[in-house]
């Protein structure tokens, strides 16, 4: 497998404030990876420093090459939906499409209109005349349509209903990844984004401070649903966090073996969310 | 080069308004005014113009050569005057594009989207020059022409109806090719002469967070009156007037076509003096005049060095989001 990004002590300074504090990682070809974090954590700098929009210190290459000095020849090979409805407002879906068939190499114009058949887009329409949702729809059909290495996706759909958001990961997913495509994605909605990743990343206060394949955090982390006369023992084990539901205590720990927990209650595998807040806690304070 | 005409194209689709339809409402405003001011003409004095009009057709053809000189004198700076309407405009439409042009891709934040794709920003910035000097411009030139010729047509058309000859009043006489041409070659040449302006203004679009035309305006201004004021202090004498006109005048407004000074025969704000016509602005001697001026090759290296400072911008300036 071969790398797609490569960071060495990242690090972006606003003023006085140091929105990422020094960032490894390195990401690998074929991954669906979710860049998870509080406001205000650092993901969209991080983003932006991968697609070249903005300055950074330390080492970062994407797939070779370096996002601040290379971007337009990245560009070739990455895309980016930086943010909800970043289309111009005047332009029309017969425009864009000509316009991005015009500059990338690696565009197919009849994949696009595939897309664009599934959803209720006319060529003529204009950006302006869309919904938050068709302006999703026209941008996702303009990027997959482009065979590009590194898709990367900041938060691609915030403020849209349910339905727009099932359909917009369905789409990715069946009629765009494939092994040699790698895809980032932030978002707060976790739970929806949860089934398609395959790595995860939680990023607070500008560090890193989760990295894991979705079964490794399988593994490591277990929820038990404990009664209250088994909650001291429980709380021996020094739990992320607790949480009671009708009078039992839902505990989550990191790292401890599943046959002790099973000991005390039910156990389970916590969803993504669940371990975030665990994580998380005390961002805000 | 697909890339560069589709960036180009794009250029177009997004402002088609100022571009086409700008030009081509100032000559159907203008085709409609001659039209209800000769209808009006019409009306009024149609018992007269048969007695006016028969005197008129006999004496063109007696008219002496000096006279008839004159005449078609008067006919070429009519037309050259209608054209300056069209690149007025054009210069209006211009200067509101320039100071739009880096600010509100990043105004709306679609700059995110064109920044996704394979362009480098010596080429956007590139190509919205191109668009600036020479596809608005051409079209303007279009515009001018069609113009012309239905002005002539109208004009024509109204002799005709008084059995005035147009052939010999206005058609014979009128040099329209001549002045096409002239128009032609001044597009490259008023592209040189605007380079300071264009620079200006898209550096300024590139820099400013909001109030670009604010910025592009008063700064230069407050420029200026500090200059006045520190020549009033102090016995160094700065030449504000010099300020006024070369470096005020030209950065911010060189990019209305044909308003460089090269004869004399301009004065600033589109203003002929009595001695001069549109005739002696838009001629081949002054464009050769242009750019034979130092002042015009000096502004224009300056205009590069900002339009250089765009591209930076372009590229580095970060969305404040």
């Amino acid at each position: 497998m071969s790398k797609v990004i490569e960071a060495r002590g990242l690090r972006k300074r606003y003023g006085k404030t140091e929105a990422v504090k020094g960032i490894d990682l390195t990401i690998d070809t074929g991954k669906i990876v979710g860049l998870i974090g509080p406001n205000g954590a650092g993901k969209t700098s991080v983003l932006k420093a991968m697609l070249g929009l903005t300055d950074f210190d330390g080492e970062l290459s994407i797939l070779g090459r370096n996002p601040h000095t290379e971007r337009h020849a990245l560009m070739q090979d990455v895309c980016f939906i930086a943010d909800v409805a970043v289309l111009p407002r005047w332009i029309r879906v017969r425009e864009a499409i000509e316009y991005v068939e015009g500059v990338h190499p690696k565009f197919s114009r009849a994949k696009c209109e595939a897309f664009l058949a599934k959803t209720k887009l006319k060529p003529e329409m204009r950006v302006r005349e869309m919904s938050k949702g068709m302006i999703v729809q026209l941008h996702l059909s303009l990027v997959m349509a482009i065979d590009a290495k590194l898709l990367v996706l900041d938060e691609p759909t915030l403020g849209l209903d349910v339905l727009y958001r099932k359909d917009f990961y369905q789409t990715l997913l069946n009629d765009y990844f494939d092994g040699d495509k790698t895809i980032i994605v932030t978002t707060h909605q976790v739970e929806e984004i949860e089934h398609i990743l395959t790595d995860v990343l939680f990023i607070k206060d500008g560090l890193i401070s989760l990295s894991a394949t979705m079964e490794e955090l399988g593994n490591r982390f277990t929820e038990v649903m404990v009664p209250a006369t088994q909650r001291d023992a429980a709380l021996a084990l020094k739990p992320l966090d607790e949480r009671s539901v009708f009078g039992k205590s839902i505990l989550l720990y990191d790292g401890v073996p599943r046959e002790q927990l099973d000991a005390l209650g039910e156990t389970r595998t916590p969803g993504l969310a669940d371990i975030f807040v665990a994580t998380m806690k005390g961002t805000y304070q | 080069m697909n890339t560069f005409v589709t960036q180009l194209k794009r250029e177009y689709w997004e402002n088609r308004g100022g571009f086409f339809r700008a030009p081509m409402i100032v000559v159907g405003v203008v085709v409609l005014i001659t039209i209800m001011g000769l209808i009006t003409g019409q009306a009024s004095m149609s018992d007269h113009v048969k007695i006016v009009g028969v005197p008129i057709a006999k004496s063109i053809a007696s008219m002496p050569a000096d006279k008839l000189e004159q005449l078609a004198m008067g006919i070429n700076v009519g037309l050259a005057g209608m054209s300056m309407l069209v690149q007025f405009a054009l210069g209006i439409v211009l200067f509101f594009y320039l100071i739009g042009s880096l600010f509100d891709e990043r105004k709306d934040r679609s700059v995110l989207f064109w920044k996704s794709m394979p362009v480098s920003d010596v080429q956007t910035v590139l190509t919205k020059i191109v668009a600036a000097t020479f596809i608005a411009p051409a079209i303007a030139w279009v515009a001018g022409i069609l113009l012309h010729v239905l002005m002539l047509g109208v004009i024509g058309s109204f002799f005709w109806f008084n059995d005035i000859s147009p052939v010999n009043l206005l058609w014979g006489p009128a040099e329209p090719l001549k002045l096409w041409s002239v128009m032609l070659v001044g597009i490259p040449v008023n592209a040189i002469w605007a380079l300071p302006s264009i620079g200006w203004l898209m550096l300024v679009s590139s820099w400013a967070r909001g109030k670009p035309f604010l910025w592009a305006v008063f700064v230069p201004v407050i420029a200026g009156i500090l200059l006045t004021w520190f020549d009033a202090l102090s016995s160094l004498s700065i030449p504000d007037t010099w300020y006024w006109k070369e470096v005020f005048a030209r950065g911010l407004f060189s990019i209305f076509p044909w308003t460089f000074d090269a004869s004399g025969a301009f004065r600033f704000g589109l203003e002929f003096s009595k001695d001069s016509t549109p005739s002696d602005v838009v001629s081949m001697q002054s464009l050769w005049m242009v750019l034979t001026m130092m002042k015009t090759w000096i502004g224009a290296a300056a205009g590069i060095a900002m339009i250089a400072g765009a591209v930076y911008f372009r590229r580095y300036r970060e969305l404040t989001d």
